[in-house]
Formats: C-alpha cells, structure tokens, sequence
C-alpha cells in the first residue's frame, strides 16, 4: 500500500487528535444493541424476502413455520430480539409463516448434518463461528438455506449474506454473495437487493 | 462485531432533528419495534454509540429526506430542483441569489449585511450567503428538509426551516463510481468518487463533478453572450477521516468548486406590448421561449473554497462535537434587468466577496435513560463586500461598494424527558445575539455612485426561542405537538443607506404544529402529515422603493400562515411504490402597506408611457409572496425484471399552484403572477446482474411546460423573468467498483 503523506492541515488534525487520544483514552463505542437489533430485523426481511426452492425451507407445509438455525453463542446478541419476540405471544411472521428458532450443535455425521441443515430456511452464524463455517461451508453450500452471519470476510469465503457495520455511514451494510445464492438455488428480492446498504458480490465465479 | 474501521459515526441532522423536537427514541434496545420498520426505513438506522440518530420515521417534526437515489431519480440537479420533490417549498432565482421559500417563509434580495430566511447546510457548514446556495449535488448521502423554524439547533436564521445536503461520507471498504453523461443542449458531465481506506483508521474520499451544457436560450443581440443559462461548473471535494480511537473521530473535508456561466441568467421582458423602457428604447427582447436578447457580454464568475473540521469525543455519558467550518466565497455575476437588448438597466457586474468563519461546541448525552440532553454554543463571524454596478444611458452607476460584518454567537441547550406510558417532552431554548455592521463607500468601479456615500451604521439583536415538543408513540406510529420559535435577525439592504438608512429589524416566527407519522399493512403503507399554524411578526419583505426602480427589503408588518402537510408513501406490491406529497397553505398580510410596481402609463394615464414606478399598495389580506396555495408532488416506481438486470422506472409529476412574485396593484402588472403549472419527469435505469454497471435514460419536463418562471422582477424599465428548465434528456451510464 502507498504511504500516506499528509498535508500540513493533516498534520495539524492529526496532533489535534492524538492530543485528545491521549486525554481521554479508550473506550467502546458501537452500540452494539442497536446493530444487533437492526441485524435482527433484517433477518426477518430476508425471511420474508427469500424464494426457496420447492420443498425446502425446512420442509414444512404452506403456512408452516420458517426454521432459523443458530450456530456459534451469539456474543452479540444478534437473536435476541427475536426470542424475545418469539417467546411473548405475538408470533414473528415472515411470508406469513412463523419464524422458529433452533439452536444448532454440529452432529458427528456429514449425512446427519446434511439432514440437520436442510431442515432450516435460514442459517445464522455469530460472530466467533469460525471453525463450526469451516466444518458446514462444504455441506451447505448445495443446500437450499440462505447463511447469514456477521463474521468478517463471510461473503468471501462462500457465505451468502455478509453483516458489516460500515465505517462512514454507521449503519449496517448487507454484502451478498450472488454465486453463493444461484448455486443454493434460493433467489433473494430485488427489493432488498436494491437497497442502498447492500452490496452485491457478483463476479462470475466461485467466492 | 466486525468493523472495517473505528466506531464513532457523525452526528447526522436526523440526530439533531431529534434532538431539536425531543424525539423519544424508539426501544432499540429491546429490538421488537424494529422488526415493524419496513426495509426502506430500517436500512437508513445508524447503529454506532451516537443514540438519537433514527429514522426520520421516528421524529416528532416535519422533514423530508432524500436519499442519493432519489436524487437521482427525481432530477434533483441542485439546490433550487428540490422544489420539484419537495411541495411547499418554492426555490427562486434572481441572477445567483438563490431564494428559497419552505410554506411561505423566505427572503428575496439577501445581499451583504442579509440572509435568507431558510438555512442552508452543506454537512454541518451554514452556508450565509444566498449567492452561494444554488450549486450542483455531488456525492450525496441525502437531503434533508426540515420544515418550519429550527429554533434550538440549526437556530440562526433557520426561520422558515432549514435544507441540508449530507455528502457521503469516507467508508470502510476501497469503492467508488463513475457516471458519464450525455444530454441534449450538449450536455456533458462526468463524476467519480473514489473511497480508499488507508488502514483501520484512517481514509478519505475524494469526490469530483465536471459538467457543461450548452445555454437554454439563444442571444440575439450580437455583442453580448451568445447563449444564456449555459452550464460550466466544476467541483472537487476531498474527505479525510480519522479515528484516532473508538473514542475519537476527526472528519476533514476541503471543497473547491468554480462556476463560469450565465446559469439561471435567461432574463426576458414580460411586460405588455410596448411598456418596457427597453422595447422603448429601440431595444428587442425574446419572444421565443429559447430566445432572450442583452448586450451583457460577461459570465457570472464563481470560486468557492471551503474547509471542515469536525471532532467527535466520547466521553463518560455524553459526547463531546467540535465543528469548525471556514468559507470562502468570491464571485462577479452579471444580468440584465430590463430584458431587452437596450442598455437601460444593464449589470455588467456585481462583484462580491465573503470569508465566514464559525465554531461550534456541542455536548450530547448518550446514555439511554430517561433524561437525553444536549448544551452547546454557536460562534459565527464574516466579512461580506459586495456592489452592483449598473450600466445606464448615463454611463456605470452604483448603489456604493457595501462591507457588511457579522459577528453572531449562540447558546443553546435541550432536554427530553420520558414520561412513561409511551409519552415524552423536550424543552429546548437558543439564546441568539447578532451584530452587523454596514459601511458603504464610494463605488471604485462605477463614476456615480448614489445615494452619496459614505455610510455606516452599526446594529446589534438578541432573543431566545423556546422550543416545547410534547409526543406520543402508538403501535402504528406516533404524533406530536410541537411550538417553536424562529428567529431571524436583522440586518442591512444594499445599500444601507436606502430606505432612509433604516436598519432592518428580526423577523420572528412562532410554530404550533400537529403532527402524526404512521406505518401500516407492514410498512407497505406510510402515512405522515402535519398542520401548522404560524403567527409571523415583522417579516422581512422585499418590495420596490417608492419613487425609484431600485427593491429593497423592510419589515412588513405581521402575517398568519395556516398549513397543511401530507406525505404518503405506499409498496401496494413489492416491486412498485407510489409516493405522494402535498402542502396546502393559507398564508395572508396583515394590516400591510406596502409597494408595488405599476406601469408609468398607469399613473400618468399616457397610454404610451414606457417603464414602471411604485405606488403605495395595501397588501392587508394578500396571500403571502411566492406563497402557492397548493402544491403537490406525485412519484410512482416500478421496477421490472429483464432477465438477471432489473429496470426500474420512475415517473413523477410536481405540481405548483399560483403564485405572487410581488404584488399585482395593476391589471397590466398580471404577469408577476406565476401561474400554475406542472412538470412531468421520468427515469429507466438499467441496471446490470453484477449491479456495476447501470445505464440511465431521463427525461425532464416531458411536456416542455414553458409557462413558469424561476424569478420575475418588476422594476422601472418593466417586468423581466428568467425561465425555468425546458424539456430536457440524456443517458447515463455508471459504473460502480
């Protein structure tokens, strides 16, 4: 990477900053609440928003419920509002069927997981699933469930829908992995494709 | 969670508007009430530590945000195109004074020593000058217009409401776009932006505009410009941001931008057959809509420089926001008031300069408990100089080379509390002090210079404007009941020394409005609206100045303005939507006698008596100016599928009803009423399977309306006005990485 040369307004900035950096220390500042809030939000609109493959989306009967497989122990917090929302009586609805989710321990078998998998509409990995993505990445990437997580790097590395807190606007940004989708065979609207905040990963081969 | 870069995000407008009204935030922490929000609305949330920035959904006060799509599709250009999308807000032009009016509530001629009486914001930098408002969208995030005073944040002079245009910010990722343009009068225009994230911590966005286009209107008058409303500008804007820590976020932008053009300069006589002094004189105007006729051979010349420093800190339960802007503005602009190739009011040059400089301090709580609160302060300082110098059958005349000096400071503070049982208030108050100082000396370009100078004179104002927002939250939405006080200060005309030298007093404004924002059938139907009612004392009304051509500006005496706002928004499928706004507005004088320009033959009785001059004018009653009783904008969207690509097509209608550009104390004088009319726009974008590559055919003004005006003027050689964009078309295409 090119260095970085600063201008002499740059530098003044710079000093300003550290000047305050030294002052007032360090500290945490996303509020990681509302991001796991909006995530959460988003997850039913993908819920909603998602066309399946016959069958799928957890096998269930029209008006059966949309399965959301969890994996990993959500440090963030990602779910909570929807077991909040799921555990009072107001049902979580997405293309009118009830939202359900299930808390996912990888099984031994790769026939096992496959079944285990297939059974969800949705798959949700948090943050620090690392090795359970490197475990399913090669199971699920066939199947018709759409992987959401909010790890870094997700898209890339085959999952379909990237959570990324964006630096500049602050607010949560969707990447989404096209390929990834064509060749689960589930098709997300254009609806939500068109948002300002998604980004589209669409490169003509496998990511 | 993963983050490309550090946390702090910039305090938006939306965060200031809520703090402004008191908005009780929605229970993000719980998450559930997100879960209603439709998309459109969910994907604008931000989500770093700054806790008050929500949708505009959730904001107790009447705003429109544009995003940079709709930008796009709505053919909103510049500043003075958002009078296209917004109804209520009527955007007009005399040469580069920009003058915007939102529900009634603007300023005409607002020269050194004046401002308009709608705020305009680029990011955080008030922008004082009306000459420096009508400019290019470059890079935006969103527009944002909040309607009605802005008494506690975004208070100076924020009377009538206050426009913002948000650019878009540095981002995490390496990205950018190109978008080339072809129309027709030969447009041509090219933009990019290039994001580059130099590490964690540290990136920059540079951003760049370069557009010509050929006039509007032809020059048939040899020796001056050959066409009229051309189009060159060029605009260069870099973003620096650093975070310095998760606790420290420093933003600093430097814009530069250089117009040389006659944009908006399109003057013509209006007047009837022979009653222009012009047309008297030997002179021709244009009688085609694409013709006008002037000697003035200049261009108007712009350069503007702007640099913005913004400090966000976090510190232990509250925010610490440093602003500083600095603005500098130099610019010589050219017209022809009388509309005809006779040099009778010719202005081969108003040459102005002016440096402002401004600081502001802002402490914000951000703790989640019931009590929210903000204090800060507000320090704003400029040196304005300008002059006109118009070219008469006598030679250059001036009014004076005029300095104004304005020194403004402000202390403003806000606190909401939650109630409980879904109800919340804020009281918030900014305490304003202004100082002008006006001098005019003898004009070192023209011979003449009249009324005699010297002249100087020195004036100071302060109030405070309270500001009450009472708000209750419902499962479909919320309502409100707000009252707020605006405040404008006082100030100068060019020269000072006219109208006897009186300085111009404040015009203050005071709101009551109820309001209700509501979503329904999942979100797919939003429905928001307000009535306001506006008790507006000694208004700052621009009228012409008895026994002579020139204008200049005085405190009326009081007005009322009832008003009305609805904005619904509907997605009756998932891949259509239908937006509607409208505004109808009851706006009258009261007990004012004004002027008004009548045709010299009207007071003399010779029927063939060239040119206007005022006669006393009693406008108790009249609709307030550039006041239309109703206006209306209707947008529908449809998007298709082709093949893998997607098209969507958009298609809006914006509708003004008539209206006053002064008033009308003679049949002869009728044309300085803007009819009604209408305008028509559309958009197909193309967008490829990649989503990179996207091509864009559009349209605006289809039906080639060509009975509306952006400025018309009566002054003692006749009436003059300026048209408004013709049918106009192009293709672009963008590519986005």
């Amino acid at each position: 990477m090119a260095a970085v040369r600063y201008t002499s307004s740059g530098r003044l900035l710079i000093a300003v900053a550290l000047l305050l950096q030294v002052v007032f220390g360090h500290g945490a500042s996303i509020d990681e609440q509302k991001a796991a809030a909006v995530m959460a939000a988003y997850l039913r609109h993908i819920a909603a928003l998602t066309t399946w493959p016959n069958a799928a989306a957890g096998r269930a009967s029209a008006g059966g419920p949309i399965l959301i497989g969890i994996l990993g122990t959500d440090p963030n917090g990602v779910m909570a509002p929807i077991r909040s929302r799921i555990r009072s009586s107001e049902e979580l609805l997405a293309q009118g069927r009830p939202i359900r989710l299930i808390d996912l321990r990888l099984p031994a078998g790769e026939e096992d997981l496959r079944r285990m998998l297939t059974a969800c509409g949705l798959l949700f990995l948090s943050e620090g699933s690392e090795q359970e993505w490197a475990r399913i990445s090669p199971v699920v990437a066939s199947l018709p469930v759409v992987t959401v997580s909010e790890m870094a790097g997700f898209a890339e590395r085959g999952g379909m829908i990237e959570y990324r807190v964006d630096l500049g606007s602050g607010k949560v940004r969707l990447i989404v992995n096209m390929n990834a989708m064509r060749a689960a065979g589930v098709i997300l609207s254009a609806r939500l494709l068109a948002l300002d905040s998604v980004t589209v990963l669409d490169r003509g081969e496998d990511v | 969670m993963p983050m490309r870069m550090g946390h702090r995000q910039s305090l938006s407008l939306l965060l200031l508007a809520v703090l402004a009204t008191g908005v009780t935030s929605i229970s993000v922490a719980a998450g559930n009430d997100l879960f209603e929000l439709p998309l459109e609305q969910l994907e604008h949330l931000v989500v770093t530590a700054q806790k008050r920035e929500e949708s505009p959904q959730e904001i107790p006060v009447s705003i429109s945000v544009f995003s940079g799509a709709d930008v796009a599709s709505y053919g909103i250009r510049d500043t003075q195109a958002l009078q296209v999308a917004i109804p209520g807000l009527v955007f007009n032009n005399t040469g580069t004074s920009a003058q915007p009016y939102l529900r009634g509530v603007g300023t005409r001629f607002a020269f050194a020593g004046l401002e308009p009486s709608v705020a305009t914001y680029v990011d955080d930098r008030y922008v004082a000058r009306a000459q420096a408002t009508l400019f290019e969208m470059v890079d935006v995030e969103r527009i944002e217009v909040l309607k009605g005073p802005q008494g506690t944040l975004y208070g100076r002079n924020a009377v009538g409401g206050a426009i913002r245009i948000v650019t878009r910010d540095v981002e995490g990722a390496f990205s950018g776009d190109v978008v080339g343009t072809l129309g027709d009068f030969d447009l041509r225009s090219l933009s990019g932006t290039v994001n580059v994230p130099f590490s964690t911590s540290v990136g920059a966005r540079f951003s760049a505009l370069v557009k010509d286009r050929d006039g509007y209107a032809d020059n048939l008058d040899p020796r001056g410009a050959r066409d009229l409303d051309d189009r060159d500008v060029r605009v260069l804007r870099a973003k620096l941001r650093w975070d310095a820590s998760d606790r420290i976020t420093s933003r600093l932008t430097l814009q530069h931008s250089r117009q040389k053009d006659n944009f908006r300069n399109d003057v013509v006589d209006l007047s009837p057959p022979g009653l222009n002094a012009g047309i008297a004189a030997g002179g021709i105007s244009g009688r085609e809509v694409d013709e006008v006729a002037t000697a003035v051979a200049g261009h108007i010349d712009d350069e503007q420089w702007s640099l913005d420093l913004r400090v966000d800190v976090a510190l232990g339960g509250f925010d610490l926001v440093s602003i500083t802007t600095y603005h500098d503005f130099d610019q010589t602009t050219v017209t022809d008031a009388d509309g005809t190739s006779a040099v009778i009011l010719d202005v081969p040059a108003v040459p102005q300069e002016a440096e402002a400089l401004s600081q502001e301090l802002q402490l914000v709580s951000n703790s989640e408990g019931r009590w929210r609160w903000l204090a800060g302060s507000y320090f704003f300082r400029e040196d304005a100089d300008f002059e006109i110098i118009l070219d008469t059958p006598t030679g250059l005349m001036s009014q004076g080379d005029q300095r104004a000096e304005t020194t403004a400071f402000a202390l403003f503070g806000q606190a909401t509390r939650e109630l409980g049982g879904r109800w919340a208030v804020t009281v918030g108050g900014r305490w304003s002090y202004e100082n002008k100082r006006a001098r005019v000396a003898a004009s070192k370009l023209a011979a003449v210079t009249l009324p005699p100078a010297p002249f100087s004179d020195r004036a100071s104002w302060n109030e405070l404007t309270p500001k009450l927002t009472l708000e209750r939250r419902f499962g479909t939405g919320m309502a409100y009941l707000s009252y707020a006080r605006g405040f404008k200060s006082g100030g100068y005309n060019y020269a000072a020394s006219l109208n006897g030298g009186r300085v111009l007093e404040p015009e203050v404004l005071d709101m009551i409005e109820v309001g209700w924002k509501t979503s329904w059938a999942e979100g797919r139907v939003r429905f928001n609206g307000s009535v306001y009612y506006y008790d507006y004392r000694d208004l700052q009304v621009t009228r012409a100045a008895t026994g002579s051509g020139v204008n200049v500006t005085e405190n009326a005496a009081d007005a009322e303005v009832l008003g009305v706002d609805f904005d619904l928004v509907w997605n009756p499928v998932e891949r259509m939507s239908l937006t509607v706004g409208l505004n109808l507005l009851d706006s009258e004088y009261e007990d004012y006698v004004a002027t008004s320009s009548v045709f010299s033959s009207v007071v003399s009785g010779d029927p063939s008596e060239p040119g206007m001059s005022s006669t006393p004018f009693d406008a108790a009653g009249e609709d307030l100016l550039r006041a239309p009783d109703r206006s209306l904008f209707v947008a529908a969207e449809a998007r298709f599928p082709v093949g893998r690509a997607t098209l969507p097509v958009v298609v809006s209608y914006a509708y003004k009803g008539d209206y006053l550009f002064d008033f009308i104390a003679h049949p002869t004088s009728e044309r300085l009423r803007q009819r009604s009319y209408g305008l028509v726009s559309a958009r197909a974008t193309l967008v490829m399977p990649d989503q990179r590559w996207s091509v864009a055919v559009w349209g605006n003004n289809l039906t080639d309306e060509d009975d509306y005006f952006t400025d018309i003027v009566g002054n003692s050689a006749g009436i003059r006005g300026s048209r408004g964009e013709p049918r106009t078309w192009g293709v672009d295409v963008a590519y986005h990485f």
